[in-house]
């Protein structure tokens, strides 16, 4: 024990500077008071009713009020909204007649299946050209389709 | 009968001078609502109090802060002191509680307000001794030591460093920081050491 006195005897002696450190002269004679100052703030504070400190807070601070006033703005918006699609409805006729949806009919899938066609048949091409096909609509009117050059023009 | 013949009222004792009141007399007046009452076991403890939290953190406004913030709890929480340990004892458990929640939320922001060193200290041997005859102005040296010093504790854990700021400032006994901080004396004893070998190294270019 001794020995460890005598390790930190430097470091305790170094250490006793922090004993000198002191705070500005007369911060102790007006600490008291200030702690029951605070204390008594805080018990009318309490003793205030509660919707008082909410007004009080209102007041001395305008950004607070500014977002109480919007907020509240915002709901009467709202409510107001709601309100006039309540009465838009009860206007309205029960149901018209053209606003009812129309009664579908199921779909056939049998009616509706694309037939296999034969690619020759029906894609015309510059290798197959339109004008050879029998059931060519430009055939039964008697026109002639030709390959049109506009090169010369 | 006064001059006016009329019976002079029922007077109450005065209550005791402020030095005189005992500290469980002035506890169960600050239970009833006697505010005059806690302004004396304010006036009993603030600079304890007070030097505690100011060595932990270094900096006097956060000091001040948390001084009368452990005042104002205590005024609130006073309904539950028991007596099972002593006044004393049971406000530096808030003061200290205070403290180490402050210090953990204001980890890695170290800015040290240091209060100014009295005057007494330039004539304390033991100081005297470590600074420098070469120094010309004995003041700036002290005040050089103490910024160094404070550094150092800052380095330090927050438990180390209250253990060193009880036993190595303030002077309290193991027992009383076991009682404190809720630890056994054995620990007490191991985490002082173990403080102050981190103070020793950290400051070892200035306890040669």
């Amino acid at each position: 024990m001794q020995k460890e006195t005598d390790d930190f005897s430097q470091l305790r002696k170094l250490l006793k500077i922090k004993s000198y450190e002191s705070p500005p002269p007369g911060y102790f004679s007006q600490f008291s008071d200030k702690v029951v100052a605070r204390i008594e703030a805080r018990q009318a504070s309490e003793a205030t009713p509660s919707w008082r400190r909410w007004l009080a807070v209102l007041w001395n601070r305008p950004a607070v009020s500014g977002a109480y006033a919007l907020l509240f703005g915002g709901l009467v918006m709202v409510a107001m909204g709601l309100a006039q699609t309540q009465m838009a409805n009860q206007d309205l006729p029960q149901t018209a007649a053209w606003a009812a949806p129309a009664a579908v009919a199921p779909f056939d899938l049998a009616e509706h299946t694309v037939q296999p066609v034969s690619h020759s048949a029906i894609l015309p091409s510059s290798i197959s050209p339109v004008v050879g096909s029998v059931d060519s609509p430009f055939h039964y009117h008697g026109l002639r389709v030709e390959r049109a050059s506009f090169q010369g023009r | 009968m006064n001059a006016m013949g009329l019976a002079n009222p029922p007077t109450k004792p005065p209550p005791p001078l402020r030095s005189e009141a005992s500290e469980s007399d002035l506890i169960q007046r600050t239970k009833r609502g006697d505010l005059e009452a806690y302004d004396e076991l304010v006036r009993r403890f603030q600079e304890r109090i007070y030097a505690t939290i100011y060595h932990m953190t270094a900096n006097h406004e956060d000091a001040n802060d948390l001084a009368q913030e452990t005042f104002i709890k205590a005024h609130q929480a006073i309904a539950s002191f028991k007596g099972d340990s002593s006044f004393f004892t049971w406000l530096y458990r808030i003061a200290v509680n205070k403290t180490i929640n402050f210090l953990k939320q204001r980890r890695n922001k170290n800015n040290l307000s240091l209060n100014d060193l009295d005057l007494n200290a330039e004539h304390d041997p033991d100081l005297v001794a470590l600074v420098s005859d070469k120094t010309p102005r004995r003041d700036v040296a002290l005040a050089e030591l103490q910024e160094k010093l404070n550094a150092a504790m800052q380095q330090l854990s927050e438990t180390h460093r209250l253990v060193v700021t009880l036993h190595d400032v303030q002077g309290l006994a193991h027992e009383e920081i076991a009682g404190i901080m809720g630890c056994n004396v054995g620990t007490v004893r191991s985490r002082l050491f173990y403080a102050r070998q981190q103070l020793q190294a950290y400051l070892s270019d200035y306890l040669k």
